[in-house]
């Protein structure tokens, strides 16, 4: 038992909307990822995680139309100065603490879009509880430069373009930082996902059956170490479109400013971003 | 790495269990999921698993017809028990030992004892075993009969001479300057020792401290205010846009209290409540009054299986510790500072600290919160005579460095710690042999030689001077040597 501890933050996408379609297929009949059974698989998946090493520890960064919010450790554990891994917090307190958090976030969410805007779209905002983990995991790495850390996102909505230059960033900082980054897509393919597990080295999983849990559990389970001996499905395909700069979408074919490598779907003599004029003559011979 | 497939391997089955129901799965299977490159590892893995009745031959389980065992050839699955055992830590956490079992179940504690109290008790007594340890002449009244009994048992500490009184050993100076997580360790590790030849009261004593691993240190949320089941989240994003009843501010302050857990002293087998009790003399079990039926664990305890993989660098945690506010008031660290000029400052309010120092400094000031000494030559052999080693001297200074000079390379100065190895290798220099000295008295070199020549073959030449035909010859070979020296006499 000579590895060293490990640190895995997960990004809990808990989007009413997101959830709510889901929940509406559900009924219906269809039986994939439902919010129960994912949270409760999520469950399921954290207390193995924790089995696997006596000091491996967890945190959980919710996010939901109402923004993002640390949900395990709260900063009533941090104040306390207890861990997981020192056998200071129960996993029982773990739980509650996640649902509790979830509860709280769905209800103002709830709040926010019914009093503000009833018709909001159902886009979490991923970037910003990313840029929370990295954060975290950052403050945890300067504490304790041994501790090996990876994070795992659940997304449950489709991506939100706008957020492009936002969800980029936090991947090339994990990237240098050398955090694996895995995904967990419940909802439909992420775009964004498949380029952070890429980049990151991490694993790309679109869940299309009922059992989460066993996608956990064979695929995220195992560290980094252990993942070389496994016969894993990589992806075989990995979405790079890039979401440009002016509509926010989704494109194959653009126009890259040569000064700031901006990404544009029309053509514009003036780059938005830098300011650099773009020279027509060139374009027309 | 072979624990990580071990642990990998684990989890994986049960999750294949979990989904199959009936609990076989092929050998094929589980080793298609492994690299070809590694199957070695894999193999290796499972061959682990099986010496330890983690996984079995699902041959062996089922009492069925011959048709179905035919059909379970090369199928493997987890020990029953374990398996079960297993899904039940994954399904419902927290199954708190000692808990279910309504016999025991305890009342509320009236006065129940913060977690800085308990920790601080901790301290406090295994400080006073360490104590006795440095210093047993000192005041107070010293550690209970089973905390002596170890010391003795393990060679910690011994009589010298006739004198009732016991003196540390060089194995106590060695255990001393351990991390505390090694020390409770190595206190255990003699009682499992001690208890060897009787089996039941060993299993008991191992499935007392697998269960006190399982322990916490504080509290869970009481189940009745902050406690939600996952059943009401999950009607949240069912599209009602009516607001939740926000969860009670109240769970969060629980959340903060440092309550502590208490756990039933009787639902113990006899040879585990002697074994509490001992814990409980050393401080790493608490009890408010002897009388009191509930114990209460620390961290050192519930850590104790994992022990040294739970310890962390002390003075990494004084950082920490500076930046968190809300800091446990436990007894202070010492952190050590040397200092080019042999000079050590030590910055501690503990008289143990400053006993252990003792040991191989030379005191020169003490000040409320520090001490300062010097590094002598005396002083180092002092501590080397009674058989402490220099490098666990330099360990010792390594594991307390001040915060301000952790990050420099070497920790402790140079010329320090090569004087420190230097001193020790002063006593090696010579080395004793018991020998005889032979005066031959042969008149030419020429049959000398041949005694040297026959003595060097035995190994047994230690000194030979030619000129004078002396010869000095180890003590065991020497009537050989003898006889034939005789043999080349003139008669």
């Amino acid at each position: 038992m000579d590895e060293d501890p490990s640190l895995l933050v997960v990004v809990f996408d808990a989007s009413q909307g997101a959830w709510a379609a889901k929940d509406a297929l559900a009924a219906q009949g269809s039986t994939v990822g439902t919010f129960q059974g994912t949270l409760e698989a999520m469950m399921v998946f954290l207390q193995s995680y924790l089995l696997m090493h006596r000091r491996n520890d967890i945190a959980v960064v919710a996010c939901g139309e109402a923004g993002s919010r640390m949900v395990f450790p709260t900063p009533a554990i941090e104040k306390d100065n207890v861990s997981l891994a020192t056998g200071g917090v129960s996993s029982k307190r773990v739980q509650s603490c996640i649902v509790d958090g979830l509860r709280e976030l769905m209800s103002a969410s709830a709040c926010g879009t019914a009093s503000v805007q009833p018709a909001v779209s159902s886009k979490a905002p991923i970037a910003k509880a990313l840029s929370q983990a990295l954060c975290f995991t950052h403050r945890k790495i300067t504490e304790n430069p041994s501790v090996q850390t990876r994070l795992l996102v659940v997304q449950a909505g489709p991506d939100a373009p706008e957020s492009y230059n936002a969800v980029m960033n936090c991947i090339f900082s994990a990237q240098k930082a050398q955090i694996p980054v895995d995904c967990l897509c419940v909802g439909p393919d992420s775009v964004f996902m498949q380029q952070a597990a890429d980049v990151t080295g991490g694993v790309y999983c679109h869940v299309q059956e009922p059992n989460v849990l066993q996608q956990l559990l064979t695929l995220i389970l195992p560290s980094q170490a252990c993942r070389k001996y496994l016969r894993t499905k990589g992806q075989e395909t990995v979405d790079f479109r890039a979401a440009c700069f002016c509509h926010r979408r989704l494109i194959e074919i653009a126009y890259v400013c040569s000064v700031c490598l901006s990404v544009f779907c029309e053509f514009s003599p003036i780059c938005a971003t830098c300011g650099t004029r773009a020279v027509p003559k060139l374009l027309t011979t | 790495m072979d624990n990580e497939m071990m642990a990998w391997s684990h989890v994986v089955l049960s999750s294949v269990q979990i989904r199959a129901g009936d609990g076989a799965i092929s050998k094929d299977l589980l080793k298609g999921w492994v690299r070809d490159a590694y199957t070695g590892v894999h193999r290796a893995a499972v061959r682990q698993l099986s010496a330890l009745r983690v996984l079995v031959r699902a041959q062996e389980l089922s009492g069925a017809a011959a048709a179905a065992q035919q059909q379970r050839r090369g199928m493997i699955a987890l020990n029953p028990p374990f398996r079960k055992n297993l899904l039940q830590a994954l399904l419902t956490p927290d199954v708190a030992p000692w808990k279910d079992d309504p016999r025991f179940a305890l009342r509320p504690d009236k006065l129940t004892p913060s977690r800085a109290k308990i920790e601080g008790e901790m301290r406090r007594k295994w400080e006073a075993v360490l104590h006795f340890l440095v210093a047993s002449d000192g005041a107070g009244a010293g550690p209970t009969p089973s905390v002596r009994a170890f010391m003795q048992q393990a060679g910690l500490m011994a009589r010298r001479g006739r004198s009732e009184q016991l003196v540390i050993t060089n194995r106590g100076y060695e255990f001393m300057l351990r991390d505390i997580h090694v020390q409770a360790w190595m206190f255990v590790l003699s009682l499992i020792r001690s208890k060897s030849s009787d089996a039941q009261a060993r299993d008991d004593l191992l499935s007392f401290l697998f269960m006190l691993s399982y322990c916490t240190v504080s509290a869970a949320l009481q189940p009745l205010e902050g406690h939600h089941n996952a059943q009401s989240v999950c009607a949240a994003p069912s599209l009602s846009c009516k607001p939740l009843p926000a969860a009670p501010s109240a769970s969060v302050n629980r959340c903060s209290e440092k309550v502590c857990e208490d756990y039933p002293l009787l639902a113990l087998t006899p040879a585990q409540a002697q074994l509490a009790r001992d814990f409980i003399d050393l401080g790493l079990l608490y009890q408010r009054k002897p009388s009191s039926q509930r114990f209460y664990t620390t961290e050192i305890a519930v850590n104790l299986v994992f022990g040294a993989a739970a310890a962390e660098h002390p003075s990494r945690a004084v950082i920490q510790a500076a930046d968190a506010s809300a800091q446990l008031d436990l007894a202070p660290r010492m952190t050590i500072i040397v200092e080019t000029n042999f000079q050590v400052v030590a910055y501690t309010t503990s008289d143990l600290h400053v006993a252990m120092l003792t040991l191989f400094l030379e005191l020169r000031a003490r000040l409320p919160n520090m001490v300062i000494g010097v590094i002598t030559r005396e002083s180092v052999r002092q501590a080397l005579v009674t058989g402490i080693k220099a490098s666990q001297i330099l360990n010792f200074l390594k594991w307390h460095a001040h915060p301000n000079v952790i990050n420099r390379r070497p920790m402790i100065p140079e010329n320090i710690a090569d004087q420190i190895i230097l001193w020790e290798r002063e006593r090696t220099r010579v080395k004793y042999d018991a020998g005889t000295l032979l005066d031959l008295p042969f008149e030419g070199v020429h049959d000398f030689d041949k005694v040297a020549e026959y003595a060097e073959e035995l190994g047994a030449c230690l000194w030979a001077a030619r000129e004078k035909r002396v010869l000095i010859v180890a003590a065991a070979a020497v009537n050989k040597v003898v006889a034939f020296a005789d043999g080349l006499m003139p008669s």
